[in-house]
């Protein structure tokens, strides 16, 4: 079967909307985050953004608070009311869709994303393959070390124990004196390792990622490979940042999915309705069209 | 069978979160920022009454005014550095990157000092973390206040500062009125301070009153304080039912601090640490 027989699907109709929404959420935490640093030195401040820590709009505040709110009804230090709404808001994105927070809206990853765009510009087909496969693979389960880790550890002490060492404080923090040694550290790493591989941190170090990507198990939303038309191009394989094979999935249940749809048939995929995001059986996909 | 699209998928992410955050918003749930009450105290006899601890870099000279009753214009001038003028307005979280060049290496005044001063004005009981110490001025401002314990103050004197007591004599000659009392100082008669800085515990009574401070028994070298770990009660002869009992929960990992312990379950450590160090007293050889 050649792709001549296949439908072949038009122009990409909305290359720019995924990176459109990644970039006004990186400026939107970007400003509040800003705002709420000049507002805590009683600097004046943009009149027009609510100013706020950045933990107040950090969805994992929420997350690793939750022990402590189950048990005692109080917040982990530095974690408000904001944080708990925002993980729940998230988590039930989560369940219909999987880590589209990640994917669409974590100014970190975004920021991984375009340097990514740089490193493939070097790199080109070379990028992104770096890591020894098998290496690569037992390293995507250091997140969950970590993601256990850090909830221990804020359970136990009642401290958000990951600020120190996270480096998406550190992005927007770096200007205001409240940097860690650790944090600045480990954003460098990110930031140049980023030339090489697409979101590092996203893949072996994020613990919001590691929790977030628990539900790729069972969203109800998922990616789904038509196996009756896909023409085994592997386009889908080479369009995903986080290497994961699609090519010999039926649905992607991989929990390093983060629902940003490069590998579909509006993006990558040269066949119409042969990779979708949908919620249903895989094969059954494209049947009606 | 149903599909969404790259479109219809951005708009539902963009509006399942800024819609999230409105029903959040509208149900009241959805504080950025800190309320600027401290948590209280429970149980004892200061039940009810703000505790310093839960004290915040958020929070303004104003707000501890309000709160502890600790005049804002006093207490902000208290911690002015030179050529660093504080306003009353100011968050008490500027201190750190005012005295970060200043101090010597390992001291710190930042809101953990200001927690401090806030205890050691109201005679409000606080673990005070190591390394917090106070500035002259502070100190001066505390030494003022009738009934201090000059000695305890020293202790939070900046290493190669003027003494508390030369400070307090320049203070009273400059400022000699003392403060009004709120109604946190007013309800504590006496102080109980942990010092947990050198890693020796004392509890100190410093009363402003009738002086019952609850004294801990360091005869045996077997002080209760922040770094006390689970490991360390079971060491000194506690069985983990006793620690259960006081705890009226069951006790963490051998390795972790009592007082993460009570952080983590809503509580104060000061409610465990007097029935701990009468445990641990009655069971030293």
């Amino acid at each position: 079967m050649t792709i001549a027989t296949k439908q072949i699907k038009p122009k990409k109709a909305t290359p720019w909307l995924r990176r459109g929404i990644q970039i006004f959420f990186f400026l939107l935490v970007a400003l509040i985050a800003t705002n709420g640093a000049l507002k805590e030195r009683g600097i004046a401040i943009f009149s027009f953004v609510e100013g706020a820590s950045l933990h107040a709009i950090c969805p994992f505040g929420g997350v690793v608070s939750f022990w402590q709110l189950a048990s005692a009804g109080t917040l982990v230090k530095k974690v408000h009311e904001s944080s708990v709404a925002l993980a729940v808001i998230a988590l039930a994105l989560s369940v219909l869709f999987g880590p589209v927070i990640c994917g669409w809206v974590c100014p970190l990853g975004s920021v991984q994303e375009w340097l990514g765009s740089l490193g493939r510009k070097i790199f080109k087909k070379r990028y992104n393959g770096f890591v020894p496969a098998r290496l690569d693979k037992a390293l995507r389960y250091l997140r969950y070390i970590v993601l256990a880790w850090v909830s221990y550890m804020t359970i136990v002490s009642g401290k958000l124990i990951f600020q120190d060492y996270d480096p998406y404080y550190a992005l927007f923090n770096f200007w205001t004196g409240e940097l860690a040694l650790a944090g600045a550290a480990i954003l460098v790493a990110t930031l140049l390792l980023s030339l090489f591989v697409e979101r590092p941190f996203c893949k072996y170090a994020c613990p919001y990622g590691a929790f977030q990507g628990i539900f790729n198990l069972f969203r109800i939303f998922g990616i789904k490979r038509k196996a009756s038309t896909c023409i085994d191009c592997k386009a889908c394989d080479r369009a995903c940042p986080m290497n994961i094979e699609v090519s010999t999935s039926g649905t992607v249940r991989d929990h390093q999915c983060i629902s940003c749809l490069k590998c579909t048939s509006e993006d990558a995929c040269p066949v119409e309705a042969t990779v979708e995001f949908a919620a249903g059986k895989a094969e059954k996909l494209g049947a009606a069209s | 069978m149903i599909r969404i699209k790259t479109l219809p998928l951005g708009i539902i992410v963009v509006a399942g979160i800024f819609g999230g955050i409105s029903i959040a918003k509208a149900v009241g749930y959805y504080e950025t920022t800190s309320s600027k009450e401290p948590a209280r105290f429970k149980t004892g006899e200061l039940a009810g009454l703000p505790n310093p601890a839960d004290i915040r870099g958020s929070y303004t000279w104003l707000d501890l005014e309000r709160v502890f009753g600790i005049p804002a214009a006093e207490s902000a001038a208290a911690f002015s550095a030179p050529g660093h003028a504080l306003n009353p307005s100011d968050r008490v979280s500027l201190l750190e990157e005012i005295y970060l060049a200043i101090l010597p290496k390992g001291y710190e005044i930042g809101t953990g000092a200001v927690r401090l001063f806030v205890s050691l004005y109201t005679g409000l009981p606080l673990e005070v973390e190591e390394g917090n110490v106070l500035p002259d001025a502070a100190l001066a401002f505390l030494a003022s206040r009738p009934g201090m314990d000059l000695a305890v103050l020293q202790r939070y004197a900046i290493p190669g500062a003027s003494s508390v007591q030369d400070s307090a004599q320049s203070a009273k000659t400059e400022a000699p009125q003392a403060p009004q009392d709120s109604a946190a100082t007013q309800a504590v008669s006496s102080q109980a301070l942990a010092v947990s800085g050198s890693g020796t515990e004392t509890a100190v009574a410093t009363g402003t009153g009738s002086g019952t401070g609850t004294g801990s028994g360091t005869g045996s070298g077997r002080a209760v304080v922040g770094k006390t770990t689970f490991g360390d009660l079971y060491d000194w002869g506690l069985s983990e039912a006793q620690v259960e009992s006081v705890l009226g929960y069951k006790p963490g990992p051998r390795s972790q601090t009592v007082r993460d312990s009570a952080a983590a379950a809503g509580k104060e450590f000061s409610d465990f640490r007097t029935q701990f160090q009468a445990l641990v007293d009655q069971a030293a050889p």
